[in-house]
């Protein structure tokens, strides 16, 4: 059976960050298997994979930066935030691919998926940590699905920097790049996976009509160019960046009626992260021509209500089996860039609390981007709390 | 206009009208960013002492600082750097962040650069900066001075983004000044304090090793005694009257030994040998209080038994001593007299050179019993003052030997032989003749020289290399011959030493 761990720190220096971290995660070192990082850009990465490689010498060590980490003492957003989650036992396995670009996610996810299947039998959940930009997301699950079955429930977050929308940075043991892969299966047969997701925006105005894409790229919406179009409805001129947006430039696709019931919001969004200095517009997955794409609003009261509503959907759905661990990707949105440290501390312990989340083991991170189930199918969103308990499954009568 | 283009009109009004209420709520997001910023700041500075002053040397000193100002306003590096006695360089002694290890360069520096104690904020085109550039790689710098205790400039504080870090960190504001200015004042004045800690530390260790180097000269024990706490405090006129017992020791023949060793191989000699003697004195609660040349002056202040006991453990490391010598010629043997009583104990000597010594009766008789230790073959004795104040008697095997008057005294003194420091195969013999021997003396006082001749004559039956029974056989024949006088008290007179 799995044993997980979790610590967090907010020194600033690397080694000892790290070593704060696993003191508080695990008491046997030598133990873990796995060690899963995140941690903040403005950490020397090198040094923290090393001082996790040598403080848990048998563990491989992953993981991906964020604009913030999250875990059971609440957020913490500086430049140089760490936390991890340890995770001791032999059924867990970690597959991990470099280069991944707009046009290769599906291959390289699958490539990923079958080794990773190879590597381990009876997996029954996948955690997905890629680059948040240069990334076609649908294409990398429809990759992990030809691999592992479109029934395999797969969750997990996008990369992030801190809101300057520059990099995004994944690590495997002594590797760090932009364009990484990396997949986590997990084969514990007495542990299942429960999500839930939420964002709490509104559609706001008529919808953008995609009139010219490739594959990620739009070109031009409603016939224009796309990337002004959506800052003259914000009253932002053209040459303004996507890191000045990101809070506001989120964009919606509408859902079909029994995913929005479930999903307790009417829209999917996506973030676009990515201009092309042309007027053309990178959002992180695929966008057909006719799509629409309604630039969406925060809705405070309904994000502090939908997180209320989602918590007890969640219990429902946990229906008091044991949590072992709490996994969460959070659209870095949610965070300092638009919540004050009172808020922010409140939305998470609206999630935290119900949860017990004070002791059992929880790791979080603000990237760009989440993947997390919904409607029965794996499915890639922007601007969401998504949370993963991993509950163990009650023992046979 | 149609209903449908107005109302597109107003739909286009609104949209933009939320629009601009979406970028103004990200605005005020910012603001209260800034103020959380603000609020962290504070908290990391209000840390930053408590933090700071349990560093354990200036170094940690050192990274604590830059480790709480990058905490507190999110620099991608830092530099500690103190003036170097150059006024145009300092040096680095911390740096964070940095890919190249920077501690121990030096980096050029400008007066001109500095506005009083104020913090200031340098751009790439600065003079700070272009000069840095090469070493650092630095694009903008908060920089900030410290002073020492007279107000000097003892350093400089900056912290700062390179030409690398520019995407991700967010640019350095004139409004961190102030605060920055508080956390280096408050930096350097701690820096001051530890820095005059570490001094007062250091001149302690130095007058704790020059204590120590004193006491090898003059005991603490010695300076307890004579109510004194430093060995400054001591005064020509300083001196105190003591109760306890004394042991004096010597070496047998050490004259005519050092005469054929030659000065070098006696004092290498000398030296192992007397220290070998400091742990079994010190074991047993003495001290050493004199050397003069191979005799030692221990004293006792507590118990006589002490005394006693470090007899017998001076004995047995003179055994180990002797044995682990090579040369047979090495092989030392030795006499020690212990004896109690008041003395002096006091300083001696003039304004310029003084000593530390004991004096009186006590002291003479004490040497003098260590005489008497050739006269009987012992290699111990002990007089009655110190055996009629032991706590615990029955530990120690003595054996009685005289009744003596010694040389420059009037009054008698009983001497016992102290048989747990015979080292000799005779040891258990004279333990087994004890009660003949006492009888034999018993004889001997009474003055029936004929019969103690006899009863002395058994104990060397036993043991012929008893030297003291020896001694009263020789006396005995002679006063038998001439007869002991009108006077005869069995008391010996001693004329020499």
């Amino acid at each position: 059976m799995l044993q997980f761990g979790s610590g967090n720190s907010s020194q600033v220096n690397s080694d000892s960050a790290m070593a704060e971290c696993l003191e508080k995660a695990t008491k046997d070192p030598g133990a873990v298997s796995l060690v899963i990082v995140h941690a903040t850009v403005g950490h020397n990465f090198k040094a923290l994979l090393a001082a996790a490689r040598t403080r848990c010498p048998n563990a491989t060590v992953i993981g991906c930066t964020g604009s913030g980490v999250i875990h059971s003492e609440g957020v913490t957003e500086a430049m140089r935030a760490l936390a991890v989650m340890t995770i001791a036992g032999p059924e867990v396995a970690v597959t991990f691919r470099d280069g991944l670009n707009r046009g290769n996610g599906r291959a390289l996810a699958a490539e990923a998926g079958q080794a990773l299947k190879q590597s381990l039998d009876g997996i029954n959940m996948v955690a997905l940590f890629t680059a948040g930009f240069d990334v076609t997301a649908d294409d990398v699950i429809a990759g992990v699905e030809d691999a592992l079955g479109s029934d395999m429930p797969i969750f997990g977050a996008t990369a992030a920097d801190n809101g300057k929308a520059q990099g995004s940075f994944q690590f495997y043991n002594d590797t760090v790049t932009e364009h990484g892969v990396l997949l986590v299966g997990f084969a514990d047969p007495t542990l299942e996976l429960e999500w839930i997701s939420h964002h709490g925006s509104n559609p706001i105005g008529a919808p953008f009509v995609v009139t010219a894409a490739q594959g990620n790229h739009i070109t031009t919406l409603d016939g224009k160019p796309a990337w002004p179009q959506i800052m003259e409805r914000l009253g932002l001129p053209p040459d303004t960046t996507p890191d000045q947006t990101l809070p506001i430039a989120g964009l919606g696709i509408e859902l079909p009626g029994a995913e929005q019931t479930e999903y307790d919001n009417s829209h999917t969004m996506r973030v676009p992260l990515e201009i092309d200095g042309a007027g053309g517009v990178y959002l992180p997955t695929s966008v057909p021509v006719g799509t629409k794409l309604s630039l969406m609003q925060r809705d405070e009261d309904k994000i502090f209500s939908g997180v209320e509503r989602m918590m007890d959907r969640l219990k429902e759905k946990v229906a008091g089996r044991e949590i072992v661990a709490v996994f969460q990707a959070d659209c870095m949105a949610r965070g300092r860039l638009t919540f004050d440290r009172v808020l922010k501390d409140e939305i998470i312990a609206k999630m935290q609390y119900p949860l017990d989340g004070a002791t059992v083991p929880w790791l979080g991170v603000y990237g760009f981007s989440e993947y997390c189930p919904l409607g029965g199918r794996n499915q890639f969103h922007s601007y969401t709390t998504s949370l993963f308990p991993l509950v163990r499954r009650p023992a046979a009568p | 206009m149609s209903e449908t283009a107005d109302a597109a009109i107003r739909l286009a009004a609104l949209e933009a009208e939320v629009g601009r209420h979406q970028v103004v709520h990200q605005r005020l997001a910012a603001a209260k960013r800034l103020l959380d910023d603000e609020l962290k700041r504070f908290r990391v500075i209000q840390q930053f002492v408590e933090r700071v002053v349990m560093a354990e040397s200036i170094g940690a000193f050192y990274e604590v600082t830059l480790e709480s100002l990058v905490e507190a306003f999110e620099f991608e590096v830092a530099l500690f750097l103190r003036n170097t006695g150059d006024p145009d360089c300092l040096a680095v002694v911390c740096c964070f962040g940095f890919d190249e290890e920077l501690t121990g360069s030096a980096l050029p520096f400008d007066a001109a650069w500095l506005k009083g104690a104020d913090s200031r904020l340098f751009h790439g085109d600065d003079d700070v900066v272009q000069r840095w550039a090469a070493t650092t790689n630095l694009a903008e710098v908060l920089l900030c001075p410290f002073f020492d205790k007279n107000g000097a400039i003892s350093g400089v504080v900056i912290g700062g983004r390179t030409k690398d870090g520019l995407a991700y960190y967010d640019a350095l504001s004139e409004e961190s000044l102030s605060s920055f200015s508080v956390m280096v004042g408050q930096a350097g004045a701690l820096l001051a304090n530890q820095e005059l800690a570490d001094e007062i530390h250091a001149h302690n260790a130095e007058l704790e090793s020059l204590s120590k180097s004193y006491s090898r000269f003059v005991p603490f024990e010695f300076l307890k005694l004579l109510g004194r706490d430093t060995i400054q405090s001591v005064l020509p006129s300083d001196h105190v009257s003591l109760d306890m017992t004394v042991l004096y020791s010597d070496l047998r023949q050490f004259t005519k030994l050092s005469e054929a060793l030659g000065a070098e191989k006696v004092f290498a000699l000398l030296n192992a040998y007397l220290g070998a003697m400091e742990q079994p004195i010190k074991s047993s609660n003495g001290f050493i209080n004199h050397y003069q040349g191979d005799a030692v002056t221990a004293l006792f202040p507590g118990s006589a038994d002490s005394a006693l006991a470090a007899a017998i453990a001076m004995v047995e490391a003179l055994a180990t001593f002797n044995a682990a010598q090579t040369d047979p010629q090495h092989r030392l043997r030795m006499g020690i007299g212990i004896n109690s009583g008041v003395l002096m104990l006091g300083a001696v000597g003039g304004g310029e050179r003084l000593d530390s010594n004991v004096v009186g009766d006590t002291v003479n008789l004490t040497a003098r019993t260590e005489g008497l230790t050739k006269l009987f073959g012992a290699t111990c004795v002990v007089t009655d003052l110190t055996v009629k104040r032991l706590e615990n008697p029955g530990k120690f095997d003595l054996r009685e030997l005289d009744r003596v008057v010694v040389a420059g005294r009037n009054d008698p003194v009983v001497v016992y032989e102290l048989l747990g420091c015979d080292v000799s195969a005779g040891r258990e013999a004279k333990r087994a003749s004890a009660e003949t021997f006492a009888k034999a003396l018993d004889c001997y006082r009474r003055g029936d020289f004929a019969v103690a001749i006899g009863v002395f004559a058994e104990v060397l039956g036993k043991n012929p290399d008893d030297a003291a029974a020896k001694l009263f056989v020789q006396r005995c024949a002679e006063l038998v011959q001439r007869g002991p006088g009108a006077d005869w008290t069995g008391v010996t007179v001693l004329d020499g030493k």
